[in-house]
C-alpha cells in the first residue's frame, strides 16, 4: 500500500548543494580527453553510466579501465579525486524546512559516484537518498524513477520530482509517471517552490493528487503536464475536479487526455496556483424518483434497488424530463412494466 | 439470440446476398458485447478477420446475453474469431474526435451530457466530460486544443466541423453556437461546411438565419423514429412529425442547405421504418445517417421492437432502403456512421472510405 504521505524528491547536485570541484563524471571525461581520447555522445553516455551505477569505487574502477584499459592511471586519479566541499544552494535549506513542515517527506535523488560525502547537516530532514550506485540505474533511466517509487513506497499521485536537468530531473522522471518542477541554479526557483508550498498548506484529507506548476504553455494557456493522473483520464477524457490550497484558494480545473503526451491539468483561473491539491470528485447523487413513480413502484411492490446507479440515473432522467403529464404517466407505466416482468423472469 | 453463430450469420449473409463482413458488423452494432471491462462503450478499431482494412467500431460492452465476447485481442462471435482487434478506448462524451483522417472533425460543444430523454441515448449513463461553450473565444479554445493536440497548424484542411448535440432548447441557442463557432473556426483559416445534428430548427425563417449566420451549412435532422416517439424520445425531439420534416428538408434545399436526418433502425416495426424512410428519400440532399439501435442496458433492450429481434429485420431492411436510395444517387460514407446499415458495400458498389 503506497504511503499516503506527500513526497517531494530533489535532485542533489546542482539543486540541493553545489560543489566545488566538478563531479566524478566530469573529471572522468576531463581527463580522457586531455590524453587524447576521442569521445562521442554514446561514449560519455557509457562512462556515466559506469560511473553512475558502479556499487563502489573499485567497481567503478574496473569498469572504465576495462573500456580504457590504457588510461588507468588518469581514470583512477580522477575518481580517487576527493568531491569539493559542498554549499547548500540558495533556497534549498527553505525549501526543505518549508516541506517539512507541511507535512512532507523528502528524499533526495542522486547520481553521485558511490563514496561520496552525504548531504550537509542542515539538510538531515532529508529523510532518504535514493542513490543510482544503490539502484545499480542511472537516473536517466526511468527505471531508476520506478524503483525509486516502489523502494521508498511512494504514491506517484502525492509526489513530484524537482532538479535543474531538463533531462533527468524532467523528461525521464516524467517517462516514469511522476511530475516533475525545474529549477534552475540561481533562478530563485527554490524559494519560489517553498512559497508555493506554504500557501498549499498541509495535503487537506480529502486530497486525491498534488498538482504542481512548471510555467508550461500549451494550446494558448497555461497546462500543468500530469503524467501522475493517467489514470484519472482512463474512463473520461477529461476528468473535472475541485483544486484547493491551504490559504484558502479553491478552483475548478480539468484532467485532459492529450494524444501523444502525458494528461495536461487545465485551471479555471488566470492565475494559477504554483501547488495545489486535487480533490477526490464527491459521488454524482442519485437522482430522486418522483412521486408518481414512487406511488407505481409501490403499488406494484417493485423497487429500483437492483438497477445500477447508471441504470437508475437513465431511468429517472427519462421520466423526469417529460413535461407533459400524460407522457410522465405513459414513461411511469412503460418503466414500471419492464421492472414486474424483469422480477418475474428473475422468479 | 445467443445462439448465433458464424456459420449461422454467413447463412443469412448468402440469403440475403450482403457480405459476410457487413453482417457480422450489424450484428455486432445490434447485440453489443459481452462485459469484459469497466467500460460500458468502447469506441475501438477492428481488423475484421479476412479484412486488410481498419474499421471504427463504437460498441455497448453490457449484454450479459451476447453471442459476441472480446477475448484479448479478439472479438469473438460464440467463440469463434471474426476480427481482431487492434485499439479500443472508453467512448465517454468526447469533447472532440475526428474521422477521415481529420478532415472531418466532431464537437460536443454544448453540454451534450446534460440532454436527457431519449431513452435510447446512452450519454446518461455515462461519466460526463463535455461542456457548455458559448462565446467564439469559448470555442476557440476548443479549436486551439484540438491543433496543438493534433499537431495542426490551422483548419485549412478540414472538410467539416459537426456540433453534435439534441439540447439547444430553442432555435436561437442552436443559431447563436454556430454562428460563434464559425467565427471561431475561421480565425484557424477554417473554410468548409458546418454541419449540425439537431431537430430544433424547424421555420423557415430560422433557417434562413442559421444559413445567414453560419455560410455553408449542414443540417442533420434528429428524427430517430416514427412510432412510439412520445415515450422514447425527449419532448423537444418527440414533436418533430414525419411531415414537417420534409417540410424541413425541403426548406433547406431552396436555402442551400444540405440535409438528411439520423434515423434509428430497431426501433420501429418494419412496415412503418420503409415507409417513413421512403418518404423521407426524396427530400434529403445527403445519405441519411441510418444507425443500427445500440441498447446499453435491459431497459434499452426492452425498447427494441420486437420485429428488430431478428437480424433478418436489419438485411431485409438494408436490400428494401438500398433500393430507395440507388436511384436517387445518394451513397453511405463509411467515415460518416459508424454502426451503418452499410460496412462495405452498398446496392452494387463499394462504400467508399476512409473507415475510421
Amino acid at each position: 500500500m503506497a504511503d499516503p504521505v506527500p513526497t517531494l524528491i530533489v535532485d542533489i547536485g546542482g539543486t540541493l548543494i553545489t560543489r566545488a570541484r566538478p563531479g566524478a563524471r566530469s573529471r572522468v571525461l576531463t581527463a580522457l580527453a586531455e590524453r587524447g581520447v576521442p569521445l562521442d555522445a554514446r561514449q560519455e553516455q557509457a562512462i556515466g553510466d559506469a560511473i553512475f551505477t558502479a556499487p563502489d569505487l573499485d567497481a567503478c574502477l574496473r569498469s572504465l579501465t576495462s573500456m580504457y584499459p590504457d588510461r588507468l592511471e588518469a581514470i583512477e586519479g580522477a575518481l580517487r579525486e576527493p568531491a569539493g566541499p559542498a554549499t547548500i544552494a540558495p533556497g534549498a535549506l527553505d525549501l526543505v524546512t518549508t516541506a517539512v513542515a507541511t507535512g512532507w517527506r523528502v528524499i533526495a535523488a542522486t547520481n553521485a559516484v558511490a563514496g561520496t560525502p552525504p548531504l550537509p547537516p542542515e539538510l538531515a530532514a532529508v529523510s532518504a537518498t535514493a542513490c543510482s550506485a544503490d539502484y545499480g540505474v542511472a537516473k536517466d533511466d526511468p527505471r531508476f524513477w520506478h524503483l525509486l517509487v516502489e523502494r521508498e513506497d511512494i504514491n506517484p499521485r502525492l509526489a513530484f520530482v524537482v532538479g535543474d536537468s531538463p533531462r533527468t530531473d524532467r523528461e525521464v522522471p516524467r517517462a516514469a509517471g511522476l511530475q516533475t518542477r525545474l529549477a534552475r541554479p540561481g533562478s530563485g526557483a527554490l524559494a519560489t517552490l517553498a512559497a508555493d508550498l506554504a500557501s498549499a498548506g498541509p495535503m487537506p484529507p480529502d486530497a486525491a493528487a498534488v498538482v504542481v506548476t512548471d510555467g508550461e504553455q500549451w494550446a494558448g494557456r497555461p497546462v500543468t503536464t500530469a503524467p501522475h493522473l493517467e489514470d484519472l483520464v482512463v474512463r473520461v477524457t477529461r476528468s473535472r475536479h475541485r483544486f484547493v490550497t491551504g490559504d484558502g484558494r479553491s478552483y475548478w480545473g480539468q484532467v485532459v487526455r492529450r494524444k501523444s503526451l502525458a494528461p495536461a491539468v487545465v485551471l479555471d483561473a488566470d492565475a494559477v496556483p504554483g501547488v495545489s491539491w486535487l480533490l477526490r470528485q464527491r459521488e454524482r447523487s442519485r437522482f430522486v424518483a418522483p412521486a408518481g413513480l414512487r406511488a407505481a413502484l409501490a403499488a406494484e411492490d417493485i423497487t429500483l434497488d437492483d438497477l445500477s446507479a447508471e441504470d437508475h440515473r437513465h431511468a429517472i432522467s427519462m421520466i423526469r424530463e417529460a413535461r407533459d403529464a400524460d407522457i410522465a404517466a405513459e414513461r411511469i407505466a412503460d418503466l414500471v412494466r419492464f421492472l414486474r416482468d424483469k422480477a418475474a423472469k428473475s422468479h | 439470440m445467443s445462439e448465433l453463430t458464424l456459420d449461422h450469420v454467413g447463412q443469412l449473409a448468402d440469403s440475403h446476398g450482403i457480405p459476410l463482413l457487413d453482417t457480422i458488423m450489424i450484428a455486432a452494432n445490434s447485440y453489443g458485447v459481452r462485459p469484459v471491462v469497466e467500460y460500458p462503450r468502447v469506441r475501438m478499431q477492428i481488423r475484421p478477420l479476412d479484412s486488410e482494412e481498419v474499421w471504427q467500431i463504437i460498441l455497448p460492452l453490457d449484454n450479459e446475453q451476447s453471442p459476441f465476447e472480446l477475448a484479448g485481442d479478439r472479438l469473438l462471435l460464440s467463440g469463434a474469431p471474426v476480427a481482431e482487434l487492434v485499439g479500443s478506448e472508453n467512448d465517454d462524451v468526447v469533447l472532440t474526435y475526428l474521422r477521415a483522417g481529420g478532415t472531418s472533425i466532431t464537437l460536443n460543444t454544448y453540454s451534450r451530457s446534460n440532454c436527457t430523454g431519449c431513452l435510447f441515448c446512452p450519454n446518461v449513463i455515462e461519466d460526463a466530460s463535455d461542456a457548455t461553450l458559448n462565446s467564439a473565444d469559448e470555442l476557440a479554445g476548443v479549436l486551439e486544443w484540438l491543433l496543438a493536440d493534433n499537431d495542426w497548424q490551422d483548419l485549412s484542411h478540414a472538410q467539416v466541423i459537426t456540433v453534435c448535440s439534441g439540447c439547444f432548447n430553442n432555435p436561437g441557442a442552436a443559431i447563436a453556437h454556430m454562428g460563434a463557432l464559425r467565427q471561431a473556426a475561421s480565425r484557424y483559416a477554417f473554410t468548409g461546411r458546418l454541419h449540425l445534428l439537431s431537430s430544433v430548427l424547424r421555420d423557415y425563417d430560422d433557417l434562413k438565419r442559421l444559413r445567414e449566420a453560419c455560410g455553408a451549412m449542414h443540417l442533420t435532422l434528429t428524427l430517430e423514429c416514427f412510432e412510439r416517439r412520445s415515450l422514447l424520445l425527449k419532448d423537444s425531439k418527440a414533436s418533430l412529425t414525419l411531415e414537417r420534416a420534409c417540410q424541413i428538408l425541403d426548406d433547406c434545399r431552396r436555402l442551400d442547405i444540405l440535409a438528411d436526418f439520423t434515423y434509428v433502425a430497431g426501433l420501429d416495426s418494419y412496415e412503418s421504418a420503409i415507409q417513413g424512410l421512403s418518404t423521407l428519400a426524396g427530400h434529403v440532399s445527403t445519405f441519411p445517417r441510418i444507425q443500427v439501435y445500440q441498447a446499453h442496458n435491459d431497459y434499452m433492450r426492452n425498447a427494441r421492437h420486437p420485429e428488430a429481434a431478428n437480424l433478418s429485420y436489419y438485411l431485409r431492411l438494408r436490400k428494401e432502403l438500398e433500393s430507395v436510395f440507388a436511384p436517387i444517387g445518394l451513397v453511405p460514407r463509411s467515415w460518416e456512421n459508424y454502426r451503418p446499415l452499410w460496412y462495405s458495400t452498398f446496392a452494387h458498389g463499394p462504400v467508399a472510405g476512409p473507415r475510421v
